[in-house]
């Protein structure tokens, strides 16, 4: 279980996404809620398209070292897991898109006013 | 019967076949299977060696098959209209082994066994030395874009010049199966179709990176990394010149696409996948039109070219 993230906001096709850091209680309370999402419907997937995708999380290990692989994708309602034992996606439901606006509200405050506000207005309209 | 032509010599008669009833049958139906491959003269830019093979009818019996009045060319080489194309060349070569030599075909020029076998190794040779998945093509007005509308800033070249161009087919799994390859490469990379794992920026291979998210700013940019403006060529060595095209969300991204074989367009968000379809989920003929989401400016068409992607960053 890490003790930080890494969090991405997938947002840009060109220049490198915006990164903040999520540590301490941060860290283990969204470790707490993404162990109990519920299961999402198979054929569902996250956005891929040009704009804002979500937010993709990256689990430090103690010598601050960032895995390349996502811990999570919180994509317009769906959180895209990796399975613990085999691997393979798990897809669960973020039921009001709550954990990506729980999550991106701990570090929006250290983002860029322009991406922010992109990201707000995505959260808003569900 | 079909007289079957070799387009090879440059100074010489080229050398020509006339194929029976039989053989013509067989020819004719591995053709009406293969129409894309065709074309009604020799393609432009074709150089030196086996260009391809003239294909006529001699009586009305045997047009079937033949796009245009009973003639038709098969391109070969970096000229070829698909990957089957050696194939059938090949098909039809064979045929004219039991073949007479066409009237009027000086004898120096006549079909012999050692020629025909000169012109399986160049057929061969012309095929292994060019990606089977690549074309080079006149960058004319019918691949997509209005240039008119397009070339009205001052320093633009229009679209009187006659550029060449490569035009890949489209090959998403290269950046989207390995994963190290997919989170690393974006639309830059893309759209030079060159792999530096760096998430490339434009300007910053040549050392003056954008300052700015506008189309002049990124424009300036990747000109300095080595593109060109459409229309502004790039001569021979500095193939494969790719056909590409900017967007901007203003202020915020920049956006790459680039012309694929099939006719579409391909492009890649970010880490994301590579794909051909836009955000509404439809097949990019045309970026001009196509859905970019928050990418609203389009910039305008430029060339990338071996220089430039080796460049970039």
């Amino acid at each position: 279980m890490a003790a930080e993230f890494e969090v991405e906001v997938d947002v840009f096709s060109g220049r490198p996404n915006p990164r903040f850091t999520v540590s301490g209680d941060g860290a283990r309370e969204l470790t707490k809620r993404l162990a109990t999402l519920p299961a999402a419907r198979s054929e569902a997937a996250p956005r891929d398209t040009l704009g804002y995708r979500g937010l993709r999380v990256h689990a430090r290990d103690p010598g601050g070292r960032t895995a390349t692989h996502d811990a999570a994708v919180l994509s317009a309602g769906l959180v895209v897991v990796p399975d613990p034992r085999t691997g393979a996606r798990r897809l669960l439901r973020d039921d009001d898109r709550a954990l990506e606006q729980w999550l991106f509200a701990i570090g929006s405050a250290t983002l860029d006013a322009v991406v922010r506000a992109v990201v707000e207005r995505d959260l808003a309209d569900g | 019967m079909l007289r079957v032509t070799a387009d090879v010599f440059s100074g010489r008669t080229n050398p020509a076949w006339v194929i029976d009833s039989a053989g013509a049958r067989t020819a004719l139906s591995a053709l009406s299977d293969a129409r894309h491959l065709l074309a009604d003269d020799v393609p432009a830019g074709a150089g030196l060696g086996f260009r391809g093979l003239w294909i006529e009818a001699l009586g009305d019996d045997a047009t079937g098959g033949l796009p245009g009045p009973g003639r038709a060319y098969l391109p070969v080489g970096p000229q070829a209209l698909g990957s089957s194309a050696p194939d059938l060349a090949t098909r039809l070569i064979e045929l004219t082994s039991a073949a007479e030599p066409a009237p009027g075909v000086a004898g120096d020029a006549a079909a012999d066994t050692s020629l025909r076998d000169a012109l399986a190794q160049q057929l061969e040779l012309a095929t292994r030395t060019l990606p089977t998945t690549q074309a080079t093509v006149d960058d004319g007005p019918d691949l997509g874009g209005a240039p008119a509308s397009h070339a009205a800033t001052e320093g633009d070249a229009t679209a009187a010049a006659t550029c060449f161009i490569e035009l890949n087919a489209f090959s998403p799994g290269f950046w989207n199966d390995n994963s190290t390859i997919r989170y690393n490469n974006n639309c830059y990379n893309y759209a030079s179709n060159w792999r530096t794992d760096t998430f490339a920026q434009p300007g910053l291979g040549c050392g003056s990176m954008y300052g700015a998210l506008t189309c002049d700013e990124v424009t300036r940019a990747a000109l300095c990394d080595g593109m060109h403006r459409r229309y502004d060529c790039f001569p021979d060595p500095e193939r494969p010149r790719y056909l590409v095209a900017l967007v901007v969300a203003p202020g915020f991204d920049f956006h790459w696409y680039r012309r694929a074989r099939e006719g579409f367009w391909g492009h890649k968000p970010g880490g994301t996948e590579a794909r051909n379809v836009d955000n509404s989920g439809l097949v990019i003929w045309d970026p001009l039109l196509a859905d970019r989401g928050p990418y609203t400016e389009f910039c305008g068409f430029f060339y990338g070219c071996n220089s430039q992607r080796h460049r970039i960053r």
